[in-house]
């Protein structure tokens, strides 16, 4: 026999074994909003009185959080960054239209665009073949610019929280690989909500307790069309493997993934890094962009560039607002 | 009318006898069902229904790279 919905007789559309919790397509979006609203509040993520951005990609966990936050009435906008990945599939093309189309559907989502090659003149492909940092891979270009770009976006447009759709899934793919590596000091900093200060703003993964089956679910029941290829630079990623490997865990033991995710957050909590916490490292402003750096001059960002771009005006790196 | 279960993952595609659950359907192509929804018809449902002959079952991948803002 199908599953039923733990609240009415109908048929369930997803099972989640590590809640012993089937739901159907009526219940299901219900709940998530629900959990999101509660995981808002225990993280102390954000208020209504707050602006928030929200970095989309046309993926589902960010279009997803973008639907989740509107229907639960937060200030919430959509900043859309265009990378200049085409590899032969127009990936980013794909994912741009996935972005406006899922806003022009909504007319009180307001959604930011920069398109990285436009604006700077070079995509992240490009960018990484000349600076050959991330040896043939552009994933380490791509990070640093898609972080010090919403972060500096944020600043700009006068927005105080970012909000990423970072899933649980991908939280426990990198818990699990700084505890292989012991890295202590990013074990440290992994966090729902990290706080605003010293010129970033503040960091929020409202998702970060739901798995990425049901974040996939929610954006499939709602209707929300997304990219579902993954990005051509991340086949074979590491990330990908661990997570592979992590479901495999969970096949045979529903939850291990869950309960590795709170009790890492409650060891934490009590203190397991503390140490680690205390030593602060100095930031100081770069000297092109303001952006608070660890480096003397330059931020990283800054010294991907060469000196015509770095020295372009701020008109030129406003995000244009998407409109029909 | 096709007497069998028509299977798609992105460009893959397979034929299957029907009176299977999704669930056994997916462990049966050696593949891992945390890592798939599974959609027949154009509707999810819950990986315990039984596909029955005709039926298309599209399983979507769910996991992606971690990249949150292409």
């Amino acid at each position: 026999m199908p599953r039923k919905c733990r609240k009415c007789d109908q048929p369930a559309v997803i099972n989640m074994r590590q809640h012993k919790l089937a739901l159907c397509k009526e219940h299901f979006p219900g709940w998530i909003l629900e959990q999101t609203a509660r995981f808002i509040k225990k993280y102390q993520m954000f208020t209504r009185e707050d602006r928030i951005l929200v970095a989309v990609s046309g993926g589902k966990d960010s279009l997803a959080l973008w639907d989740v936050l509107l229907e639960l009435g937060y200030k919430a906008d959509g900043l859309y960054l265009g990378l200049g990945i085409d590899e032969g599939a127009r990936y980013s093309d794909t994912s741009r239209e996935m972005v406006e189309a899922f806003a022009a559907q909504r007319s009180h989502a307001r959604l930011h665009i920069l398109d990285i090659e436009h604006v700077y003149g070079e995509g992240v492909p490009a960018v990484a073949r000349r600076t050959h940092r991330g040896k043939g891979k552009p994933c380490s270009v791509c990070g640093l610019i898609k972080r010090h770009e919403m972060n500096r976006i944020a600043h700009e447009l006068g927005y105080n929280v970012l909000a990423t759709g970072h899933n649980l899934d991908d939280e426990v793919a990198v818990l699990f690989q700084n505890t292989l590596n012991w890295r202590v000091t990013y074990l440290a900093r992994q966090q729902p909500t990290l706080p605003e200060g010293d010129g970033f703003a503040r960091k929020v993964k409202p998702f970060c307790r739901f798995y990425e089956r049901e974040t996939a679910a929610y954006a499939i029941v709602k209707g929300i069309e997304y990219i579902e290829e993954e990005c051509p630079f991340a086949v074979g990623a590491t990330t990908i493997y661990y997570k592979e490997l992590l479901n495999r865990l969970e096949a045979d033991k529903p939850g291990s993934k869950l309960h590795f995710y709170l009790a890492f957050l409650r060891a934490q909590a009590e203190g397991l890094f503390s140490h680690v916490r205390e030593e602060k490292v100095a930031l100081h402003p770069c000297e092109n962009c303001g952006q608070p750096t660890t480096s003397p001059g330059l931020c990283a960002f800054c010294r991907l560039w060469p000196e015509a771009v770095r020295s372009l005006p701020a008109e030129a790196l406003r995000p244009i607002v998407f409109s029909l | 009318m096709n007497e069998k279960v028509t299977v798609t993952l992105r460009k893959q595609k397979w034929e299957v006898e029907p009176g299977k659950s999704a669930r056994q359907i997916i462990q049966e192509l050696g593949l891992n069902p945390e890592n798939y929804l599974t959609i027949r018809n154009g509707e999810l449902v819950d990986d315990s229904v039984r596909m029955k002959a005709g039926d298309h079952l599209k399983l979507a991948a769910v996991i992606s790279g971690g990249s949150h803002a292409a």
